[in-house]
């Protein structure tokens, strides 16, 4: 079979995989909105509403990280600045859906909304990429962190959105199976990415810059495509966030936010695709599961521990936990 | 015109706080080429360590500048020890990591310390205690110079000054711009490099101490996560001047001070943060190495 068949029966598999999910989830309801794009309306017991909300969360930040270990992990430029990205493709979804389509049908909501959150998001991207990357090391950090705040602090200033109220009443239309089947293609898409020509080309230059230019690869056209497709899909995943909340404050977007995607990056492992899914989860499933022990303790220890673990794992496990190894299904053989 | 004067005073102050910090930031990026994101919460330790210090040891004293002074001494041993901590337990043992492994366990630090410090001293914003006379000294046509910015300017220039000394009239000082050229080649030569770094933490976090105390004073209510903003600003004034040049340091934060007042005034106060981003981008678009900097080439 060749390879793009593969891709196609593969993905074929992974849709049929998401709509039955939803048709179990939603109660075994066969509308179209329930198996396809709708949030259940009541849950049946198989799963909690709160479990179901934290699963959507899970997803949204696989997306984010394995999008910025295309940037961080494989290209090897230090950006800071991924929660701006995130903010400028929720808050464009959020406003194609609010301004310009209140009326259209959930689906072409969600399309529309996700595209241009990230068409948006990658323009964005292009610039800021376009301009900065002559910088590299800390100063690419600081430079893209500078640029995540301002255009955090310009969604603040405009009124239309919301400004410092937040802005409300997005509709909500995400669910579990169309969110897990977005982020499973992602990932196929990044893998697909690295393992070719253009990955190769991103890892020689993290390798060393020099040494890749004089082997004919174009330094700045590369790294400029890392920063377009990595904001695009930070630009979704923001779309989704939007989607899946139904509120948005820019207070979400902070500086913390992209330390928060940078440190999913670094548990997992710096350059392992495996390692930015695994940091993902951990970090967003290790703060729900310690709210039991604020429960018993009634302190809030939560992101004491959180910062602790992204402290204790650099000094003992540089390499994050999964080092330079791949899982299996993810490895380039 | 009138007007303008008083934003000058008030930007004065304001860059004076911010030249206490961005020298922590310079001094420790000289020495370990590492941007030191844990020193904005330094100085909100600092400034915490003087609130409790009033409350326990102090709790009804005359408002002074010698009560001032010795609430600021406290205060910096105060920084000074959490700097000493962090740099032996954290940076010490990454000395050889990759530098991006130091940032990132210098991110971790600093939100550990936000998180931290609101679990001891609770999230809500505390009251700093008025330890200074309040008078405000009119300057005519409506221009005031208020005596706590007079204590800011006093304070900020005398432990410049020190600073001063210390970098360029001692045998660290020597030392330590020794490090800031060659880390290996100073340890080649027989400089106690690990001693030096020490210090060298120890001086950036009890000005950032003494900073925080400053803040209270000047902006009285103070929360755990008070250190990002002023921190990352006085980065951005290190970064202005040429990081790792102590004299840029303080012209950055001066400049930056000057002109977030002057914006606040002018134009609007809610886009305040965003020039000191911006700043920064243009900085590094247009000269990376700062105002007073020197280019590195890249040498292969």
């Amino acid at each position: 079979m060749s390879k793009l068949n593969k891709t196609v029966l593969l993905f074929l598999i992974f849709a049929a995989v998401a709509v039955v999910l939803n048709f179990v989830l939603s109660g075994f309801s066969v509308t179209p909105g329930a198996l396809f794009y709708e949030k259940p309306g009541r849950f049946t017991g198989l799963i909690s509403p709160y479990y179901y909300s934290v699963m959507i969360l899970l997803c949204i930040n696989v997306i984010l990280s394995v999008s910025l270990a295309l940037l961080n992990g494989f290209t090897g430029l230090f950006t800071m600045g991924h929660a701006g990205f995130m903010a400028i493709g929720a808050y464009t979804s959020a406003s194609v859906v609010y301004f310009l389509l209140p009326t259209a049908p959930f689906f072409i909501q969600l399309i529309a909304g996700a595209l241009a959150a990230g068409a948006f998001s990658g323009l964005v991207g292009f610039f800021i990429g376009t301009s900065s990357l002559r910088l590299n090391g800390d100063y690419l950090g600081m430079v893209t962190l500078g640029f995540s705040e301002i255009i955090r602090i310009i969604l603040l200033n405009i009124d239309a959105v919301g400004g410092a109220r937040g802005f409300s009443d997005i509709p909500v239309y995400m669910n579990l199976g169309s969110v897990l089947l977005i982020t499973v293609i992602t990932i196929m898409v990044i893998k697909r990415i690295r393992d070719g020509r253009l990955g190769r080309a991103m890892l020689a230059i993290k390798e060393n810059e020099m040494a890749a230019n004089m082997m004919g690869i174009n330094p700045l056209n590369i790294k400029v495509k890392a920063f377009v497709i990595s904001s695009f899909m930070a630009g979704m995943a923001g779309s989704f966030f939007a989607h899946s909340e139904g509120y948005l404050s820019t207070q979400t977007f902070s500086f913390a936010k992209s330390f928060e995607v940078i440190a999913m990056n670094v548990v997992g492992g710096l350059g392992s695709l495996s390692g930015a899914i695994m940091g993902a989860g951990i970090l967003t499933v290790l703060p729900e599961a310690l709210r039991k022990v604020q429960d018993i303790t009634g302190v809030d220890l939560r992101m004491v521990i959180y910062a602790l673990t992204m402290v204790l794992i650099m000094i003992l496990r540089p390499q994050g936990l999964m080092g330079n190894k791949e899982w299996k299904w993810l490895s380039s053989k | 015109m009138n007007e303008f004067i008083q934003h000058t005073i008030n930007g004065l102050a304001l860059g004076s706080i911010y030249a206490l910090v961005a020298l922590g930031y310079t001094m420790v990026f000289g020495v370990l080429q590492l941007i030191n994101f844990a020193h904005g919460d330094i100085f909100m330790v600092g400034s915490f360590v003087g609130l409790y210090f009033i409350r326990w040891f102090m709790p009804n004293v005359e408002p002074s500048l010698l009560t001032t002074i010795i609430v600021i001494l406290v205060a910096m041993v105060g920084s000074a020890t959490v700097g000493v901590i962090i740099e032996k337990f954290a940076y010490r043992p990454l000395r050889k990591a990759p530098r991006i492994n130091i940032l990132i366990t210098a991110i971790g630090v600093s939100l550990l310390l936000e998180y931290g410090g609101q679990l001891i001293f609770g999230a809500s914003p505390q009251f700093f205690p008025d330890i200074l006379p309040r008078k405000q000294i009119d300057l005519g046509g409506a221009i005031y110079l208020d005596s706590n910015q007079v204590t800011i300017f006093l304070v900020s220039f005398v432990l410049m000054l020190v600073l001063q000394f210390l970098v360029f009239k001692t045998q660290f000082g020597r030392a330590m711009r020794a490090i800031s050229h060659s880390l290996e080649t100073a340890n080649l030569i027989g400089i106690n490099v690990n001693k030096v770094i020490l210090i060298t933490f120890i001086i950036g976090s009890s000005l950032a101490g003494a900073a925080g105390v400053l803040y209270g004073v000047a902006y009285p209510k103070i929360d755990p996560l008070l250190g990002l903003l002023p921190g990352l600003k006085a980065f951005i004034a290190a970064v202005l001047g040429g990081i790792g040049n102590v004299t840029g340091a303080v012209i950055g934060a001066i400049l930056l001070g000057l002109s977030e007042t002057y914006v606040a005034g002018y134009i609007s106060s809610t886009y305040r943060d965003a020039l000191a981003f911006l700043i920064l981008i243009l900085v590094l678009l247009l000269r990376p190495a700062g105002l007073l900097g020197t280019k590195k080439i890249e040498k292969v």
